[in-house]
């Protein structure tokens, strides 16, 4: 694929393999281009892209301008273009104050899957059977009284295995919708599990919660049975199918239901695996690339199947069925909303981790370093987060990305794992997430009229 | 202002009003824009994209 860039507007013309099996371009340009600060998407001349300068997916920085001599028609448009500022865009920007928790309901697991970064076992270190439900309503209080009135706070259930304690569940559910309601304040609920736990009894009580439903698996039964064991030596895909059907029983009174995998060169086959969720029927999808992967040769292959497995979402229920893909979804809402994200994620600003032990901090990974801790019980010290209150986009150095305000900024703790830092980028985390927002914006083009 | 001036004004009003309509006649010959469709309001993200599961919290 041919990439130029302009300051901050890129264009690419997508090769004729990329567009096999889209919709044909409704006009005779295919030359798709992206208003970086604008979030604009437009369909650019051949004569203004070859004013613009050769790029590929590895760098972000601005390449030198091409000297255009005559101020041609073209030129002249591109730089119009360039210099617009659009007051439709909303900006980005994060202050203080938390509006979304992680919270580990245990710290064991039946499964032990072997890329868990949560200690390798869902323990993060400190196997912690049950959360203190004692500890944990007067905390929930504690932080919901900080949310203004009218906004929402978002509780996510995790682990370990969260339905290895159900009740906990249960009552964090009610105590919070009943403080919620008293402080105008609305709770979302989601939670994450392996799926192999579901009982009636289970089912019965998520029939009335609304929650938003992940559940975890990494491919077809061949493949999740080796990488997800379980620590009896049944299959856990069997487990999970059958959790599944239970869980059909209630779909209609669930908020969501979707299935998210992680991959790495241990687990290379995305294509098996699409098939296998698609057989599920989930609401949405996501396809992780392990945090730890560093196989430039892995992310080759890896966003070839994200390709076709786009490419056949499309082909079989355009944009709405393109759309199950969960990181596409957000690229179509940025773009159509023209909002800048600023943060690839609110650690440090507006999300919280909390582990078993009623221990807060600004990162789900950071449980495994007690370095990071942030506060305990009823006491949150912002103080100790001062350092990640300017946007990450400036934290991570991303100021001349392109991508950067669909981008965010990245993940820290990819960088810290792969770096020398939390905020020294990961080149490959970069050239990835590039590429699958030029194969969004493909199909974006496609999805919208031209004005 | 006598009637030389105010005929002078005008045609450099309309000589402005020229350029700017040939202006945008450029830009729509070699840019077009694509209309966005404002449906869902944004919802940020909280979480990041993630490696293992996490339940993206929104909010």
């Amino acid at each position: 694929m041919e990439i130029r860039r302009h300051k901050d507007i890129i264009a690419f013309r997508p090769t004729d393999s990329e567009i096999d099996g889209l919709a044909r371009p409704q006009t005779n340009s295919n030359i798709i281009a992206f208003h970086a600060r604008n979030l604009e998407i437009a369909e650019v001349s051949p004569e203004v892209f070859k004013k613009m300068s050769l790029i590929d997916l590895t760098n972000g920085s601005i390449p030198a301008p091409l000297d255009f001599g005559f101020r041609s028609e073209s030129t002249q448009a591109l730089e119009a273009w360039e210099a617009q500022e659009s007051p439709e865009v909303k900006t980005g920007k994060l202050n203080f104050g938390v509006r979304s928790i992680n919270l580990n309901v245990t710290q064991i697991c039946n499964l032990k899957c072997h890329y868990c970064a949560a200690g390798g076992d869902g323990t993060y270190g400190d196997p912690v059977t049950r959360i203190s439900i004692e500890k944990t309503l007067p905390q929930l209080k504690y932080l919901l009284e900080k949310v203004p009135t009218g906004r929402r706070f978002h509780i996510s259930f995790v682990g370990g295995e969260p339905f290895l304690y159900p009740e906990a569940l249960r009552a964090i559910f009610h105590y919070t919708q009943e403080v919620g309601k008293s402080l105008g304040v609305e709770v979302l609920y989601t939670v994450t599990t392996n799926g192999t736990l579901f009982t009636d009894d289970t089912i019965a009580m998520l029939k009335d919660m609304k929650f938003n439903i992940t559940i975890s698996l990494d491919g077809a039964p061949n493949i999740n049975d080796v990488v997800r064991p379980s620590k009896d030596g049944r299959s856990s895909t069997a487990m999970t199918v059958a959790g599944l059907k239970k869980l059909n029983s209630i779909r209609s009174s669930l908020a969501s239901m979707g299935i998210s995998g992680v991959f790495s060169k241990e687990n290379q086959d995305l294509l098996s695996a699409y098939e296998f969720f698609q057989s599920l029927e989930p609401d949405w999808m996501e396809f992780n690339f392990a945090y730890d992967e560093n196989s430039p040769e892995f992310q080759k292959k890896y966003l070839q199947q994200m390709d076709q497995i786009a490419a056949d979402l499309w082909e079989n229920g355009g944009e709405e069925s393109l759309r199950k893909l969960r990181t596409f979804d957000l690229y179509y809402k940025l773009l159509d909303n023209q909002q800048q994200v600023e943060n690839h994620c609110g650690s440090g600003k507006s999300f919280l981790m909390i582990d078993a032990r009623n221990q807060m901090f600004p990162c789900v990974w950071s449980p495994t370093d007690k370095s990071e801790l942030v506060g305990k019980d009823l006491n949150l010290r912002p103080e100790l987060m001062e350092n990640l209150q300017k946007p990450l986009i400036e934290l991570n150095n991303c100021q001349t990305c392109w991508a950067r305000y669909i981008c965010g900024g990245g993940c820290m703790y990819v960088n810290k794992v792969h770096g020398k830092n939390k905020h020294d980028k990961n080149n490959l985390f970069c050239e990835r997430t590039r590429h699958l927002i030029l194969t969004a914006f493909t199909y974006y083009k496609r999805s919208r009229e031209l004005l | 202002m006598n009637k030389q001036e105010i005929k002078n004004q005008n045609s450099g009003l309309k000589s402005l009003a020229h350029y700017e309509a040939a202006q945008r006649l450029t830009f729509s010959t070699h840019i077009k824009k694509v209309k966005p469709l404002r449906s869902e309001s944004y919802v940020p993200r909280t979480t990041g994209l993630s490696c293992i599961p996490l339940g993206k919290a929104l909010i």
